[in-house]
């Protein structure tokens, strides 16, 4: 009975052991996931002024940069999405390499100093990236291993995505000026 | 060739040859005493039936005798090769034997407590033109007490030490300190950044208030060099940016301590030194860069 008794109080104690642990990374995770939206949301506050001093410079690209107005404008009304967050970042880069086409643009000093801020974002940006992803790989290792995964399936813990900006992606691109 | 091997070549084309003469005369008159100080102890004990004080005294005078030997061949060895190896590895570098790193700016780097510093073997200059750069040996030691009131000396740290400037001012200590463990993980959680590379992390432990700056700096490049060091040299060694400057501090024990046994420019015994050195310079000047690139 004994026996009984100390083996289900160990059981116990290795599934609380086992449930904080899992809810403590949970929260780290939700934690660089609040970060990420912070440095996203900084940078897509300069998104404005960008589109602006690149219209006068590039007219062709209007529609284009209307699209990411309307894209921003639809990220701030539904903020928390990464994904969509991911996104648009790459659209802004691609905001920021047309002045590549454009020299006029390239000179213009609202344009460098609106294009220092955005690096100096991006950088954080990536480095809250990293944080990030670390905190999501060791969540959802923590989750999937036995016996872990069992009561990660009862108490509802759910893996969690890695976030990508994909940064040769968006250091690389082509915008068609046609 | 390297680097590494052009140095060593040059030094060895220059006349070493009195050095040489200095250490096998040391290294053969070590013996001298050693015999002679065997033969009188036995001798003394035989004939005044184990009166234990003459042996116990004539080591002593053989132990001076033959501190005073080495001392004079270390003095020389350090004058000759190591100033002259410091000097072809950066000509902005110089070598001082005698004189070391002050314990306040060793304080500002790894906080610890102990009763007893020295530090010696000191090399300052610039890395690049731009950063300044000290390097010394550091020993440090504490007092310690048994239950029968016994006091003895144990070494908290002794091995290479080194300070290198930064543009940018550290405004909350980067600790990357050896991995310590699991038991050492579960007791010191607090600040630990969690770093993106399993192998980095099974080496060191980051700690750190602001994570994101940490995460600018230590970006791969600067990582890999450190996973690189460790795994080729198992050298045990710990870094943080502090203030305005860098620390690291390698677990060596006494750095450019020639042998009596060993000839002048023994090879593998540069080496060692040249890739310590080099590792500082490589790593300051990549944590240099990040800092710039990402205008923290």
């Amino acid at each position: 009975m004994v026996t009984i008794i100390v083996i289900i109080i160990a059981v116990l104690l290795i599934i609380i052991v086992q449930y904080n642990s899992m809810v403590s990374l949970k929260k780290k995770v939700e934690q660089s996931s609040s970060s990420i939206e912070v440095y996203l949301k900084q940078r897509f506050d300069l998104l404005p002024n960008l589109v602006e001093t690149v219209k006068a410079y590039a007219k062709y690209e209007k529609e284009t940069l209307e699209k990411i107005i309307e894209m921003r404008k639809q990220y701030m009304n539904n903020s928390s999405d990464l994904e969509e967050g991911a996104r648009l970042n790459n659209e802004c880069d691609k905001v920021v390499f047309l002045a590549e086409k454009y020299p006029e643009l390239k000179a213009d000093a609202q344009f460098l100093n609106l294009q220092k801020n955005l690096s100096k974002l991006e950088s954080q940006l990536q480095a809250a990236r990293r944080i990030y992803n670390s905190n999501v790989t060791i969540y959802n290792t923590k989750i999937s291993v036995f016996p872990n995964n069992i009561l990660a399936g009862i108490f509802g813990f759910k893996t969690a995505n890695l976030f990508n900006i994909n940064e040769n992606e968006a250091k690389n691109i082509n915008v068609n000026l046609t | 060739m390297n680097k590494f091997d052009e140095i060593y070549e040059t030094i060895k084309s220059e006349s070493f040859e009195e050095l040489e003469i200095e250490r096998k005369k040391a290294n053969n008159l070590r013996t001298i005493p050693i015999i002679t100080s065997i033969c009188v102890s036995i001798l003394i004990s035989l004939l005044l039936h184990s009166l234990i004080i003459f042996p116990i005294f004539i080591g002593l005078f053989v132990g001076f005798l033959l501190s005073m030997l080495k001392t004079e061949y270390r003095n020389k060895f350090k004058n000759a090769v190591i100033k002259r190896f410091i000097e072809e590895y950066d000509s902005n570098l110089c070598y001082k034997p005698n004189s070391g790193i002050s314990s306040s700016i060793y304080d500002r780097g790894f906080r610890e407590s102990y009763d007893s510093y020295s530090s010696d073997d000191l090399i300052e200059g610039m890395i690049d033109n731009t950063y300044p750069i000290s390097f010394a040996e550091v020993h440090t030691e504490i007092e310690t007490e048994d239950s029968d009131g016994n006091r003895s000396s144990a070494t908290v740290f002794h091995g290479a030490f080194a300070c290198i400037g930064s543009r940018h001012n550290f405004r909350t200590p980067i600790m990357i300190h050896s991995d310590k463990g699991f038991f050492g993980k579960l007791f010191n959680k607090k600040n630990k950044i969690e770093m993106d590379s399993e192998v980095f992390e099974k080496y060191f432990d980051v700690h750190a208030e602001n994570g994101i700056a940490t995460m600018q700096i230590l970006t791969s490049d600067v990582m890999n060099l450190m996973i690189d060091f460790k795994e080729k040299y198992k050298t045990k060694f710990e870094i943080t940016l502090n203030g305005s400057n860098i620390y690291i501090r390698f677990y060596t024990g006494s750095i450019f301590e020639p042998s009596l046994s060993k000839k002048g420019l023994d090879k593998d015994f540069l080496k060692k030194y040249y890739d310590i050195i080099n590792f500082t310079f490589d790593f300051s000047k990549l944590i240099n860069k990040s800092v710039n690139e990402a205008d923290i």
